[in-house]
This record gives structure tokens, sequence and C-alpha cells, in this order.
């Protein structure tokens, strides 16, 4: 009933010389539309969500109440108990599955003891119970609820694993033969988080290529634009460049001032392309937290954004050569009498 | 203007997804413990990874195609296989069976097998000859070390059965 | 003494032969003087101009312009001499479309050494009666107005010589002759000389010295144009 992974399983794996430390949790229950997860003690304490970062129930951070301490007692994350209005004390029934309703769990009450602080992850889309709580819950029925007291007999849907890094955060190597040993059992499969991402990624890159693709046919579409607009505003602006020769600039100011046109146009197309893709972002992550709970920033600045500044400003500079040395090269005294 | 626009649109268009096909080349195979391949009768029938460590071989039975990932359980208890290292005479090595705990194997029920022998140390290149219960069937076995033993080599068959780790040396 | 110009001459090679279209032996200038050049159509008036402008090297001979001699300045040099102490003022189409009338007059001096004061441009825009018409673009101006802008401008940056080149061409005899008694009164308010070349003989009547260059050319025939 509760899981596919037997605990013995489970136990020898946790004894691979590959694997650290595990945490066991069992999936499958809701409330509210939320995920109610059952999850092993180390959960909270040694779970990180992010390198160094740990679950927290600091008011500083924007978190209250504890850790659960008896059975029927549970945490609610951050969105999760934004959108439920969950308070603490509060107490709710569980659904098997996702339909509401379900009237298994109507003699089962866990109370909130703790909201989370928020993560930025899909844990604050989640409702956490302890493990032992989950085996003792009256709606599953003695069978299950013997698994509370014997743990031989218990049933996991998975389990975390911490795994042996080598040397700069690599995996061990080793951890692709424990994926083949323990993909070949009947009731388990490993799965590495840092192999499938890149394949998900690999899978949705096509369009990201193709976002790529068009982004650089219109980045080549505007240099040409502003060639042409260079020339055409040379070509109308004779007389004018010719104005300020007799009003004492140079060959060399001249040059300057339409190599410094191009360049700002260019930048300051940048940063009207920057800004609304920022603001764009800001609108989209709203969306983005609500459906998967992950949190995009469009204060994030990436490395790209920096260096596409002075790129702007190369590509402008290297798109106004052409039109600034025309400029460079008009007489004066041929041009000042010509009408536009 | 349009039609240069349009032209750079589907040119950009093709470009992008002859990358995205160029990734997506298909018909490899990999194998889990970094050994070499050999097929069984032919490819898509199964494979003999194949490693060697000191004087330790190891053979695991592996699927064919383009499972090569997952494990074959081999009813034999032992494999008796006929090892001529290069340049060297024959000579006959028993692999015993050794179950895997997390693939929940036993003896009789195992896809991978092992022998120790003085005479595999400091051996850079062998071939080896015997039989394998193999999905039910008798089948014959054929080793080439490091290479990787593949029938269809003639054929329209660009895939590679080496050992990448003994490619490198 | 502020102009010096000796053996002058600017020849063109047309073919074979050489065209001379500009031979002034000798001619001089004191400075904050005011001078009205008259002459027919191709007397090489406006070629004489731009020599004195810098724009345009002689072929052979000297021009000397507070003690500088142009004439044997790099382009560079003298675009940045004309920058500090020569103002040029056309007969029309003397302003930048894109800028107001006070930025035009500014502009007048972003070439030069100094800095372009904006009270000074607005001061001179005041003395030329075009202290409500400063935010204007060029195009809601007359052509009096805009010649009133361009005289501002060439004065801003306190040049030593003010070049104008048939600056009442476009307008009527009645503006003209007003536009000249404008040029001349802040001209002499700055101590800079005026060369005026026109062909409207109200307009040299209204300057204290005149010079016919028909007869100072001494490569004009009366004949060729220039």
């Amino acid at each position: 009933m509760p899981g596919k992974i037997k605990w013995t399983y489970y136990k020898k794996v946790l004894k691979h010389p590959l694997v650290e430390q595990g945490i066991p949790f069992i999936s499958g229950h809701s409330y509210g539309g939320f995920r109610v997860n059952a999850v092993g003690d180390d959960f909270f304490t040694k779970f990180e969500y992010q390198p160094g970062q740990r679950f927290s129930f600091e008011a500083a951070d924007g978190g209250s109440g504890h850790l659960s301490e008896t059975k029927s007692e549970a945490i609610a994350g951050a969105e999760a108990a934004k959108l439920l209005g969950i308070k603490l004390g509060d107490t709710f029934n569980p659904t098997c599955g996702v339909n509401a309703g379900d009237p298994v769990h109507k003699h089962d009450f866990i109370k909130f003891v703790g909201i989370m602080a928020p993560t930025g992850t899909a844990h604050d889309r989640a409702i956490f119970i302890p493990l032992k709580s989950f085996y003792s819950l009256e709606g599953h029925g003695s069978a299950v609820q013997e698994m509370a007291d014997d743990e031989d007999s218990r049933e996991i849907s998975g389990a975390y694993l911490k795994l042996k890094h080598i040397r700069r955060g690599a995996l061990h190597p080793g951890i692709q033969e424990l994926k083949y040993d323990i993909n070949q059992s009947q009731g388990a499969q490993l799965v590495i988080p840092a192999e499938v991402l890149p394949r998900l990624y690999k899978i949705i890159g096509w369009a990201d290529t193709m976002i790529s693709g068009i982004a650089l046919m219109v980045l080549g579409l505007s240099c040409i634009f502003l060639f042409s607009s260079l020339m055409a505003a040379l070509r109308e602006r004779r007389r004018d460049i010719a104005l300020f020769r007799c009003l004492g600039a140079t060959r060399r100011t001249v040059f300057g001032l339409m190599l410094t046109e191009s360049a700002l146009t260019s930048l300051f197309g940048a940063l009207a392309g920057l800004i609304p893709g920022h603001v764009l972002v800001g609108i989209a992550a709203h969306y983005i937290k609500i459906e998967s709970g992950l949190h995009f920033s469009p204060l994030f600045i990436s490395s790209a954004d920096i260096w596409m500044i002075p790129a702007a400003l190369l590509l402008g500079i290297l798109i106004g050569f052409l039109p600034a040395f025309q400029a460079y090269r008009l007489g004066a005294l041929t041009n000042i009498n010509k009408e536009n | 203007m349009i039609k240069k626009i349009f032209t750079a649109f589907i040119c950009s268009s093709l470009m992008t997804l002859s990358v995205y096909a160029h990734d997506h080349k298909e018909g490899e195979h990999k194998s889990a413990h970094g050994g070499c391949l050999n097929a069984i009768c032919e490819c898509e029938v199964g494979h003999a990874e194949v490693k060697l460590e000191g004087d330790t071989l190891k053979v695991w039975f592996v699927g064919g195609g383009s499972d090569t990932l997952k494990a074959v359980k081999i009813p034999d208890k032992e494999l008796i296989l006929s090892v001529v290292p290069e340049g060297a005479a024959a000579q006959s090595l028993i692999l015993k069976a050794v179950p895997n705990e997390l693939s929940e194997e036993s003896v009789g029920n195992c896809s991978q097998f092992a022998a120790k022998a003085d005479f595999l140390k400091g051996v850079k290149k062998f071939t080896a000859t015997g039989t394998v219960t193999f999905k039910g069937k008798k089948q014959p076995l054929r080793i080439e070390y490091p290479e990787g033993y593949d029938p269809d080599e003639d054929e329209d068959h660009d895939h590679d059965h080496k050992d990448k780790k003994e490619e490198k040396k | 003494m502020l102009i010096r110009v000796e053996n002058l001459k600017v020849s063109y090679r047309s073919g074979t032969e050489t065209l001379t279209v500009l031979d002034i032996p000798a001619w001089f200038m004191e400075e904050a003087r005011q001078i009205a050049v008259a002459g027919p159509s191709g007397s090489g008036k406006s070629t004489f101009l731009n020599l004195l402008s810098g724009l345009l090297l002689p072929s052979s001979g000297s021009v000397e312009i507070c003690s500088e001699k142009i004439s044997e300045m790099s382009e560079y040099d003298r675009d940045r001499f004309r920058g500090r102490h020569i103002s040029y003022i056309f007969q029309s189409l003397n302003l930048l479309q894109g800028y107001t009338a006070l930025e035009n007059v500014l502009l007048g001096a972003s070439f030069s050494a100094g800095r372009a004061e904006r009270k000074e441009a607005e001061y001179l825009l005041e003395e030329t009666g075009l202290a409500a018409r400063m935010k204007h673009m060029p195009s809601e101006l007359s052509i009096g107005e805009q010649q009133r802008v361009a005289i501002a401008r060439a004065l801003i940056k306190k040049p030593a010589l003010v070049l104008a080149d048939e600056p009442t061409g476009s307008l009527d005899r009645k503006r003209g002759r007003s536009m000249i008694e404008l040029l001349q009164k802040v001209c002499l308010e700055r101590q800079a000389a005026l060369i005026t070349v026109t062909h409207d003989l109200d307009a040299v009547k209204a300057f204290p010295e005149s010079m016919d260059f028909a007869v100072i050319n001494r490569a004009f025939s009366g004949e060729e144009n220039s």
C-alpha cells in the first residue's frame, strides 16, 4: 500500500560504500491540491535543497513553528501554507491520491505545527508529515499500522540518497555501477538528478536553440538596419556635416561623432532589449512560481547580460566604421551648398 | 526585403534543426561498466560486457540493441572459456556467477561472472570462446578484448564496441 | 594686422591647360574693420572667402590671419584655427534642422577652445531680436530669423573674423538692410572684423569700406565663371 520499495532493500542500499546517507519518503497523498509527503526525520535537519541550504522555521527567514515532534503533526511548505491559508494549530485530513473527498482518512486529523521558510523550490508547494506518523494513520488499516513498529515490514516510495563525491564536487565514478546494479532490480530505480536534468534540457533544448537562432537572426537584421540607417542619415546630413566642418570641426571629430552615434544607438538598443526582457521574466516568474514553485528573479543579472553591454558597444563601433569613414572623407566645400 | 528575411529565417531554422538532429545520433551502444561489448550471435540478441582488471576477468551479460544497460540473467552457475592471450597459448578459465545483492540476483539467476587467474596479469589483448545459456538458448560466446566482438562489422554497422579505457591506454 | 594676403593664386588644371581663377598680388586688413566685397558672379569672391577661412588652399602665395600663416597649415590645424578665430555665415540653410535656435547658437562654440555659454547664447539671441524664439526649431523660423540665428552663432565664440557670403541673398531689400545693420552692430560690439561678400549695392553702401573684386582679382576677365 504505501510504496514499492521494501525497507529491507533500502537498508541494503544504505550499506553500499558509495552511499553516505539516505532520507526515505512516501508520497501518494494530498491535501487541498498539494502533495502530502511522509519523510524521514533527517529531512528537516540534514537535507540540503540547495548546496549548503537547509530548511528553516525561523521567523526572520519567513518561517514559523517547529519540527513535528509527535505523530499526527505536519509541516507546510511556504507556498502551500500561503495558498491554503494554513495557520499553526490548524488540522487537516489527508487524501489518498489527489482526489478531494476520499473518505479513507476521515478520522486521521493531523495538526500543522510548522511552516517552512520559502526555499524557492518545489518543497514550498508540499506538506510534510513524519514517516512514523504516516504508518500510524488509521485509514490504511492494521497491516500498514504495524509497519510503524516493525521496520523490516515497511515499504517506502523512495529515498533521497547522498552519494560520495570526489574532488570538486564531482560524483564518484562508481556511481554508474551502483545505478546499474539498482536498476536491474524489480522494485527500485536510481535516478541521478545531475544526469537527468541535462537530458531534460537536451529535450527542451531545441526550443532554446530555436530562440537563440531567432535572436541571432534579429541581431543580424538589427545590424543591417543600423548600418543602412546610418548610411541614410549620412546621405541626409551631408550638409550638416559640412556645416560642422565650417564651424571648426575636424575630420577626426566628424568621424568620432558618427562612430559615437552608432555605438550609442547599439547600446541603447541592447538596453532597450534587456530591460523588457527582464520585465518579461518578472511577469512570467509569477506564473511559473504558481505552476511549479520554482523561483526566477527578474533582477538576476547573468554574465550574458553583462557581456551584452560591451558587445553591443563593440558591434555598434564595427557597424559605424564605414559610415564614419564616409563622413570623414566628405568635403566641406563640395557639400556646404548642397540642399538635402 | 521580405524575401530576404524569409530566406534568412528558413536558413536559420534549417541550421537549428540540423544541430538538433546531429545531437540525437542514434545507434550507439553504451557499456555500464566501461568494458568492451561482445555481441552474442548478433548485436540485437545481446552482449557480453568484458572488463579485465589486473588478474580478474569480469563479464556482465546485457541486452542487445539499445538495451546494453539492462542485465540479462543467466541460469548457468559458471562459464568455461578458452582464453587465448595475444602471443600465448590457449588456457581454460572458469568464471563463477557473482550475484549482485542490489540487483536481486542469485546463483543460477545472475548476470555477472568473474574469474581470477595469474596468466591474465599484464594481458592487453586476448580472444576467448565458450558457450552460455542466453535467453533460454545455448549460444556460442566469443570475446575479442579490448576491441569487442561484432559479427556485423563488415556490414553497415558503425558503432563502437571498444573498451574506452583500454583505448586511452 | 588681421589679414595679410600675398601673391595669392588659385589655379585648376583643365586638360593640358592651367586655368587661374584667382590672382591677388597683395591685400591687407586691420583688426575690427568691416568691408564689403562686391563684384559680379564668377569674380572669385566666394573662392576668396574660402581661402580666408582655410577651407581652401591656394595654389601659391600665402594667407596670414592673426599672424599665423594658415595657407601653410595642415587641414587639421586649419580646422582648429577656424574653430577658434573665424566664423562663417552663408546665404541660406545655415542651421541644423534637428536643433532649436538656442542649440544652433551654442553649436557655434562647440568646436572652439572655450566653452559654450548658455547665457551668452541667450544674450546674443535677445540682441538679434529672437528672445521669444529661442526654443523654436529652424522650420518654425522665417528665413530672416534663421539668418539672425546664424549671426548669433557666428559671434558666440568671439571670433577675430566673421565671413559672410551673400547674407542678404535670400531676403527682401528691407530685411536685407536691417540684417546688414545688425551684423555690423554685433561685430563692432565684439571687435570682430567683418568681410561680407555681396552683389547687393544697397548692402555695399551700408559699409564704410568696400572693394570691387573684379578689379582686385587680376585673373578675372569678366567672361569666366569661377
